[in-house]
């Protein structure tokens, strides 16, 4: 069987729906989370003893920072799993979590910023767990970009997989920074937070929602670069194509066809 | 409105609107990837046919 053969017959299978009545279901319960957790937020938390409404802001920070370190967690585990399986597939879920990782990082640095502009009184300050988290956004801006530079198929997954392995180092840095340094940012536990048990539920209905808004994500992102792989392999049917009618001077055969 | 709800406002608006304009934006370029592909598929079956005919 042909290269191009085995190709399009590889990538016959069916692609999944984008909106199927799945899709309806998981987008319904993402639209009732997040109403639920807005209304926890806006409502039913109490406003914090110093910092007032401000606070109400940190549950939507630490929602976003936490599923930016299970989206880069998510790209070094299909990274290792792709250097094992070599299938592509793995490929694609890791810059998949990669792009949606970057998202959530960014997110968490505006958010953090627009707080800490309240609360500190200043937009940005090179404090130890801001630092690493730009840091950390760098990685993976910088691991889509690489991706970007290297044509061959084969040597940008195998690059992009040993750099999203060894990008995932800054995530345990960045949070145990504000135990390993002096850091303003306060700290990452739940009951040295000083925080009622209100608080406590709406973090958690928080964390749910956007984790459900993250899997999304993920997985539209999945979708789009499956495509984009079969794409890929029909440019390459369309350039061999092209070169065996160069070769035959425009004569076509039925094998160069198949 | 307080400068504290101001800042809370912003801070969920920036959230959200990046969000879902990635959802949205994803998603159309799916749809566009898709067509695309579906496209060149059906121009090479075509190609096929002619060839083998």
């Amino acid at each position: 069987m042909s290269l191009a053969k085995s190709v399009v017959r590889r990538q016959a299978v069916k692609q999944p729906p984008l909106f199927g009545w799945r899709g309806f279901i998981v987008y319904t319960a993402l639209l009732v989370l997040m109403a639920v957790a807005l209304y926890m937020i806006f409502i039913y938390a109490p406003a914090e003893r110093v910092q007032g409404d401000a606070h109400r802001l940190l549950y939507g920070h630490v929602a976003v920072a936490w599923l930016a370190f299970l989206a880069f967690g998510v790209v070094a585990v299909a990274s290792v799993m792709y250097l094992w399986r070599r299938n592509p597939r793995w490929d694609s879920l890791a810059v998949a979590s990669a792009e949606v990782g970057v998202l959530f990082t960014t997110l968490t640095l505006i958010s953090g910023s627009i707080w800490g502009r309240h609360v500190w009184g200043v937009w940005w300050t090179w404090d130890p767990r801001l630092t690493t988290t730009l840091v950390l956004w760098f990685i993976y801006v910088a691991y889509l970009a690489l991706r970007m530079y290297i044509d061959n198929a084969d040597t940008r997954r195998r690059v992009a997989a040993i750099f999203g392995i060894v990008g995932f180092v800054d995530v345990p840095i960045v949070w145990y920074s504000v135990e390993w340094w002096r850091s303003l940012h306060p700290v990452q536990s739940v009951t040295r937070a000083g925080l009622t048990s209100e608080m406590v539920l709406t973090l958690v209905v928080t964390v749910v929602a956007f984790t459900v808004f993250c899997f999304v994500l993920i997985r539209q992102r999945y979708l789009l670069e499956r495509a984009s792989d079969e794409g890929e392999g029909l440019r390459d049917i369309v350039r061999n194509r092209l070169e065996e009618l160069r070769l035959t001077g425009g004569e076509s055969t039925p094998e160069a066809g198949k | 409105m307080t400068q504290e709800l101001v800042f809370l406002f912003i801070g969920y608006a920036v959230i959200w609107v990046l969000l879902f304009g990635y959802l949205v934006f994803v998603t159309g370029r799916i749809r566009g990837v898709r067509d695309a592909v579906h496209d060149v598929r059906q121009e090479l079956d075509a190609q096929r046919r002619q060839a083998s005919e």
